[in-house]
């Protein structure tokens, strides 16, 4: 047995020696991986909704629409904070008279005129729909029993349903009257304001009911010295849609619009013949409106134009029941002869600025009272541009930049494979610069030519480029910068489809440690 | 790892011997007893068999002693170590895997007259089982840039190891021989990890790639690491089927036929995920291929984790049908098969043995699959005493030479030593 265990021992120191002094264990692997596999095209710097691609080899088109904003103004009239008092005093009563329960006491229908309507003179409303607001009453009395009391705005509904606000009132003590509130929210409310006649305006018809509660155990009495002071108040109104005369109102409007900003081409020369250029006002208001353009500038530069400086009159939309059923344009074109227009996008501007002013009923009330307006629905001034991309350029018109992380690629020695394949109508010259995360900032780079391709024909014109690797420059990591510099002689006809396929792909021997 | 089978194999071996001199002190009391019942009762009786079994193999169809000794001693894996491996895949699967343990078997005293004997076995055994795809071999040691466009199947992969400690109880027929036990087995310790379904592809100009692994893992231990012991139930056993006064003998052994009830808690780690691209970027800009390599991507969202719910799983059975003829008078045909254990096919063995004299006899074998190739098998037999037989069986010598050169291009090696006392 000692033998054994000896034995044992000795194994065991055998083996267990045997660990020291051991090599890490390394291998050698090949790998080879795509990196990169990326398409720069047209709309790596123009944005998708800006080009309207040629089919069948037909010339690709710039499209550009832009609104310019000209209803920066309120073109309703706005209902003003109003407050409405009124008190009931009983200073007639020759004697204290016990309050009813079974019949109001107070029983009125009244109809109160909006006199004080912002905006023109002489506008008046028929119709509104509040997009907010609110109605709060309040009541005070001196009457020492429970009443109760409702104020209804019988012109108004609310999903059918006349609004209004019952209360019932406290009775008062010797030291404190009773007092009590509600307030209703009046958020899509539809106010009739043509009274009970049924064809007046800006008129508000009002119930108010007020009787003893049967809450009351006694009978109460109302004295001469008692009243009830009662007070309504509307506050916050804005309007989602109005019908009747808003008066001859006119908005001045200074707005700017970006442009053709996005497209970054260097040194561009655009071809503008076929080029389509519109300004679209569209009247979206039942009322007439007359547009009148004080300037319009072009990344400062000032828009000359036969026609564009008069006044445009459009006539008003056809709405309803609350249905925009036809909207009315007026289309300027923006290219006729004459105008510089062209002139001014010829070189990608920036900015638009148009100032002037929209006037709306410009011949007066000649609806009767039906103008109608929501306010979701404004009036637009478009500005639609079409120019067939026949550019030139000259200089880098693109670059994209991949990071390359850093990574443990122990002992690895290969390359970049870097494949670029174009259908651009015209030679670009590739650079490929791969900056390393060092201190030094190594830079590797190489360069390429690429003939022109096409995208009619199908041609791919196809360049290559490798960058030898090791350790030192991978493992880092860095930022792989990718360049196209393009020059044409004169302006060069795009469908919209070209682009150069950027296929980087890594290749090499690496060695695995333990 | 080497060193570590090696120190299991020590572990083993020591408990082993532990238990040997358990067993003889158990023989002791038992000749005691005997003694004095046949003393004092006067009832014929006589002691039953015991055997004591300690073993310790490994094959794999690919992986020869040289490679393991290289990667042992550590040092550069040229291609000149790895190719001969990565051909004798021949486009298959490789295994290796083995088993080390010991068992003690033993059948109480056998009265007279009476025709079933209590009999039972205490054991243990490592299970240790391998394989991978030549695919998985070739991009973990080769990369995959010597063969892109080819699709690496990656399913079918995997590895598993436990531990599993085994008590039985059963009933030794005392005329025919046959035996029955019922087992209570105890999985100690243990951890798996597969891929069902994996595969990685390169397109031949690598301009796309497209992979998908679907793996799990399983570690049967707790959270801070302490043993998640699972327990089952087995039957084993074996039936001598040999016809009257035939020199035919047939053996049909089956060992550990039932379930483990694994409890819950196992820590499990699990990934079904796959990734198609041409190029960054992959997923967004976190997921690059730098990122992936260097293992910097969050793995929350690929890598799910969590502990086990209860289950039931199969224990390692194997079935082993043996055949014996005796062709002449000291020379003796053999046959086996063997399947299951987890090996992956089936092993089977054809061989001879020669009765030397009284006291020795011995044979050769050639022993074909389980996780191994085609390897040689000697085995001797030595009578130390009437009752005290003691066998020692060698499987592919060559290969038990691990620190010396004449091993390197052989793939299995094992050992086995049997102590046996026949009945009286």
């Amino acid at each position: 047995m000692r033998n054994f265990i000896f034995l044992v021992v000795c194994i065991l120191a055998v083996s267990l020696s045997s660990c020291v002094d051991r090599e890490p264990l390394s291998w050698e692997t090949e790998i080879f991986l795509p990196l990169v596999d990326d398409h720069i095209g047209w709309s790596s710097f123009i944005p998708d909704s800006l080009v309207e691609l040629g089919e069948e080899g037909e010339v690709a088109k710039l499209v550009f629409n832009g609104v310019i904003d000209i209803v920066s103004g309120n073109l309703v009239p706005i209902l003003p904070d109003t407050t409405i008092q009124d008190i009931v005093a009983f200073g007639s009563l020759p004697i204290s008279i016990p309050v009813p329960i079974e019949y109001p006491f107070i029983d009125k229908q009244e109809e109160m005129m909006i006199s004080s309507l912002t905006g023109t003179e002489g506008a008046y409303m028929r119709e509104l729909v509040v997009a907010s607001g609110e109605m709060v009453f309040t009541v005070e009395s001196s009457i020492k029993g429970i009443l109760e009391m409702s104020y209804y705005l019988t012109c108004v509904t609310l999903d059918g349903d006349t609004v209004g606000i019952d209360l019932v009132i406290p009775p008062a003590t010797d030291t404190e009257n009773g007092f009590a509130t509600g307030i209703v929210d009046l958020e899509n409310a539809l106010f009739d304001l043509t009274g009970t006649s049924g064809v007046g305006n800006n008129t508000l018809t009002t119930s108010f009911i007020a009787i003893g509660s049967e809450q009351n155990e006694e009978i109460f009495y109302a004295t001469n010295l008692d009243s009830l002071w009662m007070t309504v108040e509307f506050h916050d109104f804005t309007v989602q849609s109005a019908k009747g005369y808003f008066g001859n109102v006119i908005v001045d409007f200074d707005s700017e619009s970006p442009v053709l900003d996005s497209i970054p081409v260097p040194n561009p020369v655009l071809d503008i013949e076929g080029a389509v250029a519109k300004l679209t006002i569209e009247n979206t208001v039942g009322a007439d409106i007359r547009l009148t353009f004080d300037t319009l500038s072009v990344d400062d530069q000032n828009l000359q134009h036969p026609t564009f400086f008069g006044v445009h009159d459009v006539a008003r939309a056809h709405w309803s029941n609350g249905q925009l059923i036809e909207k009315t344009y007026l289309e300027i074109d923006m290219g006729e002869v004459g105008s510089n227009f062209f002139d001014l996008i010829e070189t990608f501007p920036e900015v638009m600025r148009g100032i002037g002013n929209l006037e709306l009923n410009p011949f007066g009330d000649v609806s009767l009272g039906n103008d109608y307006l929501d306010v979701d629905v404004p009036p637009l001034l478009n500005l639609d541009i079409e120019i067939p991309i026949r550019l030139g350029a000259d200089g880098v018109i693109l670059e994209e930049q991949y990071t390359i992380d850093p990574a443990e690629f122990p002992q690895f020695d290969g390359r970049l494979l870097i494949d670029l394949y174009s259908t651009f109508p015209v030679s670009l010259s590739a650079n490929v610069e791969y900056v390393v995360n060092d201190t030094l900032g190594t830079v590797v780079s190489v360069s390429s030519e690429i003939g022109p391709g096409s995208t009619i024909t199908g041609y791919i014109a196809h360049a290559f480029a490798e960058i030898p690797i090791n350790r030192r420059i991978i493992e880092p990591g860095g930022e792989l910068f990718v360049t196209l510099d393009v020059s044409t002689e004169g302006a060069v006809p795009f469908t919209g489809y070209e682009d150069v396929r950027v296929q980087i792909r890594i290749e090499g021997t690496q060695l695995i440690e333990e | 790892m080497k060193n570590i089978i090696k120190i299991i194999g020590l572990a083993v071996l020591i408990l082993g011997s532990s238990i040997s001199i358990s067993a003889i002190t158990h023989e002791i009391s038992v000749l005691k007893v005997d003694s004095l019942d046949s003393d004092s009762l006067k009832v014929e009786s006589r002691k039953g068999y015991a055997s004591l079994t300690v073993w310790a193999n490994e094959s794999s169809n690919v992986i020869t002693t040289g490679f393991a000794r290289s990667l042992a001693e550590g040092g550069f894996i040229s291609h000149d170590i790895l190719d001969p491996v990565l051909n004798s895949h021949n486009g298959e699967m490789g295994y290796l895997g083995g088993s080390a343990g010991f068992a003690y078997s033993w059948t109480g005293k056998v009265v007279e007259g009476k025709e079933w004997s209590l009999c039972g076995t205490v054991g243990s055994e490592l299970l240790v089982d391998t394989r991978w795809t030549s695919d998985a071999f070739e991009l973990l040691w080769y990369g995959n840039g010597g063969h892109t466009g080819r699709i690496d199947v990656l399913s079918g992969t995997g590895v598993r190891a436990s531990l599993f400690n085994r008590f039985s109880l059963g009933a030794h027929n005392n005329f025919t021989g046959q035996r029955l036990e019922i087992s209570l087995i105890q999985r100690l310790a243990g951890a798996e990890w597969s891929v069902p379904y994996g595969y990685f592809w390169v397109s031949e100009d690598a301009d796309s790639l497209d992979t998908y692994l679907q793996t799990e893992g399983r570690i049967h231990a707790l959270s801070d690491s302490t043993f998640l012991p699972a327990y089952g139930i087995g039957i084993s056993g074996k039936v001598p089927l040999t016809p009257e006064g035939s020199a035919l003998r047939l053996e049909v052994e089956f060992k550990d036929l039932g379930v483990l009830f694994e409890p819950a808690g196992s820590k499990v780690y699990w990934l079904d995920d796959g990734i198609a691209t041409t190029g960054l970027p992959v997923l967004g800009d976190s997921l690059t291929w730098e990122n992936i390599i260097d293992g910097n991507i969050s793995t929350d969202s690929l890598i799910l984790t969590g502990n086990s719910v209860s289950r039931m799983v199969l224990l390692p059975s194997k079935l082993s049908l043996r055949m014996n003829y005796a062709i002449e008078e000291n020379v003796k045909f053999s046959t086996s098969i063997s399947y299951g254990g987890w090996m992956p096919e089936p092993e089977v063995a054809i061989g001879l043995g020669w009765v030397v004299s009284d006291k020795l006899s011995w044979g050769v074998k050639i022993k074909d699959g389980g996780w191994g190739g085609s390897r040689p098998v000697v085995w001797a037999q030595y009578k130390v005493t009437e009752k005290r037989l003691v066998s020692v069986t060698l499987e592919d010598p060559r290969g038990l030479f691990i620190n010396s050169d004449t091993s390197d291009n052989f793939k299995a090696r094992g050992i086995s030593i049997r102590l046996q006392r026949a009945p009286d």
